[in-house]
């Protein structure tokens, strides 16, 4: 009798600790559903939603706090988004760093971002407009509209992705190799001038369609490599011919050493 | 550290010592002392959230202690013991009975009879200043270049810097104490009065942490300048510009750094 | 024992059961501080526009019963989910989920320790070790079958509940499933004819048969393990779900690192339930020889569980460090987002832990003679245990009323804000195990006397290693918060490997310095206050109660999503719940396990009850 006491009141304790924690259900993301008519404060405050919530932003992100923190504070975002790579407006660096997050990484900060419009977060490309808006709020102006057309995402805003993703095919297929290691972002971590002997063919196609095959790291150094290739985005424009092309291309390069 | 209330507790437990008290006497002791240490004890006080967590931490210690041995256990059960069956002890019984209920409901009493709050906002303390150039008395001054004109002074011509820094005091103290205090932590007199509360300087979260410019933004537009993020509360800082001249702020913002021995933040290159 | 009193008992049980249920309701009512709506009266007037709807709702349902059922029936194919009565899908799978896992544990960690002492025994020819693994096994065919009987019901709830998420599971590890059969048939020959061959078999021939057993079980957990950590972190299939590899879906990131927790993990609680066991059958003993027995059998299972467990925030933290590694996103909605309170109720239940194995060690010391001298430490290491405690459960940013967010000028507090950090978290913890293991410490000398000529000096080498590795961990802790955020991660390597190095070299110390001790006073088994098995038993229940805890946040991490990133969850159950409904949920399953393990228990006693004679012959 004592133990059944004893079992019940131990139980019924927890639950009690368990009640006294402050209680938040996280609801199933929707899509939100934007009309291509709002204006830019409306979507100033949709993308503030969204960057709350959905896009689940301010998880990592701080607004206005400093010391050490683990990932940049957004705080006054919308003015310095413009001064960050130079050549490259505001609008189309805060496109780029939700696109693709590690093409750019804040001097101090590791990368670490997930890729705003693939899974898990998943957010659509008018939600991302939304929070591009939110940003530029932050410290600035905000300047897009719905009809903003991204370069970043293949030129395409809204609904037009598709045919955008089908014009950017076409280009690709008439490049060669050179153009193609251009276009798909391998320079920008990768070089072509050093001395690089220790790969014959097919072992560099295998570690470009399989980077975990061939590699000198090892656990969670490999990961962000290979997290770096997948986020690319290399795996989901590029065809086989071109990946084909692209080695062509490096196999000249090591023939001329 | 609040050494009022620290030290008598000290006393007590020390008197407690000389005393040689029992056991459940001590329990009883450390219980309370924990509780009016962390309750009163210190100078910014601890939520009460976290207080519950910590008592019930020294609860389950010092139910640990007594029951870990059996001299203990039986040392803190018997005066409980003689309490409910020896009849001497008949008084203090019933006062006991009728009291533990009553302490119940006086607990309950208080914690339903709070005033009604408003919800907490996640308000933004220190809102980006806005990306336009602001115009003070005439004069367009760029938030994200902008840097204190006297500040170099403290190098080149340090007699010059504390003429600066002098009559910055001053001017502190002919209009800002008021509210941000005598000793610039935000206690002023009219502190109490004003929601949101004046700045604390002293704090390393505030100024240490923003660039000149920022500060010279706040002083020159004050509550009026705020921005939407800033709220829900309409911040009472008066919009100096009306009032001070541009250097008498800038000497300002000089006195600020150098009485609190913080250094303001750099401003960031932006072409990196 | 008359008829009467068995209804007595009976009845009151059954008001007891209805009163605590009531009183447990109006708690939680109370805790809750929710706003209810007034009960309706029954019958409200009607405006004509609900008598308009109901009107056209009756009307719709006429229709739809007219209707021949092939028109409003669902075809086959597309069926996604189907509902569970009463409390729902979800509710009804984590139930069922949890309880398998619980019985799986203990089934998978019994024979790991009855081996273990089974050795003891063999290498040391005592032959109370070989009847106490005997005991331990006894408790494993029920709790077997009973496992079984869950796994099946799980897998006919997941395909009739979840047929298409089901379906797509099949598809990525149909190769598993034969090799999981397979094992899961040579897992209960190995386990009967370890069981019912004691004694029976020459012992070397029984021992193979246990490590055979041994490596069956951990076979099927391994196997069992990829489909649960698929399901956290997907890899071998490409965005769109695509297999492209079963090895490497097997092979996942967070594979690994559960496999190692989940051992470790089922160890432990294996003991604390082989424990509690023991402490149930102490506290019904009446002779003095069974309780002997049984205090020694809690103590051993005990033992175990406590050792098992010292490594296991380590497991944790690997496992952690992966999920961060495989996404960036799925550790901070752990660590920083929805989950985070969740970890400040962890801490509160490994603090109860660590109190309560503690407390058993010093309530042991009074059962052996000449412990006396080791008493006036116990407030001391009972200090440290508090306010690490305390520390590892202060929040970061704590619940607060807007008056004292004003008081205290921001959401952090100025004191306690550098507590609630990982710098501090990390050496609370680190130092909590190091207490630990100096309670045993002196438990283990309480007794002995060494007799080495270097005692002295060995005993100063042993104060030397813990003050240094407790100086190791409090200054890279305070360290912590001059450094910046990359350095600070790396900072808690060294602090778990300080503390490791410094118990393997204590305890090296240890074995050498007490071999051949001397022996101050007996330890009289079965001298133990009958609180210390109550201990036992809310040891046991901690360690269900955060089993399922941390089952929840495993699975509830994957939040909308039934294979993270691949599969959405588009069933009404795909919100995450607040943590009090999930930790009523935890308790629920905690209770219905504890029904099923008292079975378990009861049925198991029965083997040692003489067989039943018809009335009357009883005498003769």
């Amino acid at each position: 009798m004592n133990i059944v006491v004893l079992v019940l009141g131990a139980t019924a304790f927890y639950t009690i600790v368990g009640q006294l924690v402050p209680q938040k259900e996280v609801p199933a993301p929707e899509v939100i559903e934007i009309s291509k008519d709002v204006t830019t404060e409306e979507m100033v405050e949709i993308g503030k939603g969204i960057a709350q919530g959905k896009g689940t932003c301010l998880t990592c992100h701080t607004i206005g706090q400093s010391g050490s923190l683990r990932f940049p504070d957004l705080d006054g975002i919308g003015t310095r988004a413009a001064t960050r790579i130079p050549g490259m407006s505001a609008v189309d660096y805060l496109a780029q760093s939700l696109y693709e997050p590690n093409a750019y990484v804040v001097e101090g900060f590791n990368p670490g971002m997930p890729v705003i419009n693939k899974p898990p977060i998943q957010l659509t490309d008018d939600e991302i407009l939304a929070v591009i808006a939110f940003l530029q709020s932050l410290g600035g102006t905000p300047s897009v509209t719905m009809e903003t057309k991204l370069s970043i995402n293949g030129g395409a805003g809204g609904d037009s992705t598709a045919t955008a993703t089908a014009a950017l095919v076409q280009e690709a297929a008439s490049l060669d190799g050179k153009a193609l290691f251009e276009r798909y972002g391998c320079a920008r971590c990768h070089a072509t001038t050093l001395p690089g002997k220790r790969l014959d063919r097919a072992e560099v196609l295998a570690s470009i369609l399989s980077p975990d095959s061939i590699t000198t790291l090892a656990g969670a150094e490999q990961a962000k490599k290979r997290q770096a290739m997948e986020q690319s985005g290399v795996y989901d424009k590029a065809t086989l011919q071109e990946i084909d092309r692209i080695v062509d291309y490096l196999m000249e390069q090591k023939a001329k050493e | 550290m609040n050494l009022l209330v620290v030290l008598p507790i000290l006393v007590a437990l020390g008197a407690l010592r000389l005393l040689k008290a029992g056991l459940l006497a001590w329990m009883i002791a450390l219980w309370m002392a924990i509780y009016l240490t962390l309750r009163y004890g210190f100078a910014v006080p601890i939520p009460a959230s976290v207080i519950t967590l910590y008592m019930g931490i020294t609860t389950m210690a010092l139910a640990t202690y007594v029951l870990s041995s059996r001299e203990r256990f039986a040392s803190c059960s018997r005066p409980l013991i003689a309490l409910v069956v020896e009849r001497r002890l008949r008084t203090l019984l019933i006062v006991v009975v009728l009291g533990l209920p009553l302490l119940v409901a006086a607990r309950i009493y208080t914690n339903m009879s709070q005033p009604l709050q408003p919800p907490s906002f996640a308000r933004t303390v220190h809102p980006a200043p806005p990306s336009e150039p602001i115009t003070v008395r005439g004069q367009t001054f760029d938030l994200n270049a902008v840097e204190n004109p006297f500040r170099n002074l403290e190098k080149s011509d340090p007699s010059q810097f504390r003429v600066h820094v002098e009559n910055g005091r001053r001017v502190y103290y002919q209009n800002c104490v008021y509210c941000h205090g005598d000793n610039v932590q935000g206690d002023g007199l009219f502190a109490h009065g004003v929601n949101p509360i004046p700045t604390n300087f002293r704090d390393s979260g505030t100024i240490a942490m923003l660039q000149e410019g920022f500060l010279f933004w706040r002083i020159a537009k004050g509550g009026p300048g705020m921005p939407g993020e800033g709220g829900p509360w309409e911040s009472a800082m008066p919009a100096w510009e009306n009032f001070l001249t541009v250097d008498e702020m800038w000497d300002v913002i000089l006195f600020l750094y150098d009485h609190t021995g913080q250094r303001p933040r750099e401003v960031e290159e932006h072409a990196k | 024992m008359s008829k009467s009193r068995i209804l007595v008992i009976g009845v009151g049980a059954f008001i007891g059961l209805i009163v605590f249920a009531f009183v447990a309701r109006q708690t939680l009512v109370v805790f809750d501080h929710a706003y209810r709506t007034p009960v309706e009266a029954d019958h409200p007037d009607r405006t004509p526009a609900m008598q308009g709807e109901a009107d056209s709702r009756a009307a719709q349902a006429e229709k739809q019963r007219k209707q021949p059922l092939a028109e409003h029936g669902v075809p086959l194919k597309d069926v996604e989910y189907r509902a569970f009565p009463g409390v729902g899908s979800r509710v009804a799978i984590w139930s069922v989920a949890q309880l398998h896992l619980l019985f799986a544990a203990f089934v998978l960690a019994v024979p790991i320790f009855a081996l273990i002492i089974e050795l003891i025994g063999y290498f040391t020819g005592d032959k109370r070790y070989d009847r106490l693994a005997h005991e331990f096994t006894k408790l494993l065919s029920v709790s077997f079958s009973l496992t079984a009987t869950l796994g099946a019901g799980l897998t006919f709830m997941l395909i009739i509940l979840y047929p298409r998420f089901t379906q797509y599971l099949m598809h990525v590890f149909s190769p598993t499933f034969l090799p999981y059969v397979l094992l899961f048939f040579l897992e209960s020959g190995f386990l009967y004819a370890y069981y019912y061959g004691w004694g029976k078999f020459p012992p070397v021939a029984h021992l193979t048969l246990g490590i055979a057993l041994n490596v069956v079980g951990t076979g099927i957990m391994v196997i069992a393990n990829s489909w649960l950590t698929f399901m956290m972190s997907p890899s071998g299939v490409s965005e769109s779900g695509a297999l492209i590899s079963t090895w490497q879906a097997v092979d996942n990131y967070t594979w690994m690192p559960i496999n190692v927790h989940r051992f470790i993990a089922n160890v432990a609680f294996g003991g604390s339930i082989a424990a509690a066991y023991a402490a149930f059958k102490f506290l019904h003993a009446t002779s003095d020889e069974e309780r002997a027995h049984y205090d020694w059998m809690g103590y051993i299972g005990n033992f175990v569980a406590i050792i098992a467990f010292l490594p296991l925030p380590f497991a944790g933290y690997w496992l952690a460090k992966e999920i961060y590694a495989y996404s960036q996103t799925m550790g901070l909605t752990m660590m920083g987002g929805a989950f985070s309170w969740l970890f400040i109720i962890q801490a509160v239940l490994i603090g109860c832990l660590f109190i309560g194995a503690n407390l058993y060690l010093w309530l042991g010391m009074g059962r052996i003679e000449g412990a006396q001298r080791y008493k006036g430490y116990i407030k001391y290491l009972l200090f440290v245990i508090a306010v690490c405690f305390a520390v590892w459960a202060t929040p970061r940013s704590p619940i607060t009323t807007p008056v004292e967010v004003r008081e205290m000028g921001g959401s952090f507090h100025p004191v306690l804000g550098k507590l609630g950090v990982m710098s501090a978290k990390n050496t609370a913890v680190n130092l909590l195990i190091l207490t630990t293991y100096l309670s045993f410490l002196i438990y283990r000398r309480s007794g002995i006397t060494p007799t080495v000529s270097w005692a002295r000096r060995g005993k100063a080498l042993q104060l030397l290693t813990f003050i240094a590795s407790a100086g190791v961990v409090i200054s890279l802790g305070v360290l912590g918060y001059f450094v910046p955020t990359t350095v600070r991660i790396g900072l808690s390597v060294p602090q778990v490997i300080s503390v490791l190095a410094a118990l393997v070299v204590v305890t090296a110390i240890d074995i050498l310095m007490f071999r051949g001790a001397e022996t101050v006073g007996e330890t009289r088994w079965g001298q133990m206050p009958a609180i210390s098995q109550y201990i036992l038993i809310f040891i046991a229940v901690t360690f269900t109660w955060l089993m399922g805890l941390m089952g929840y946040v495993r699975s509830g991490l994957r939040q909308h999503w039934h294979v993270y990133g691949v599969i959405r969850d588009t069933s009404p159950d795909a919100f995450t719940p607040t943590l009090g409904f999930a930790t009523k949920v935890v308790s629920v399953n905690v209770l219905l396990f504890f029904i099923l393990i008292a079975l378990v228990f009861w049925l198991s006693g029965l083997s040692s009850k003489k067989d039943w004679r018809a009335r009357g012959t009883d005498a003769s």
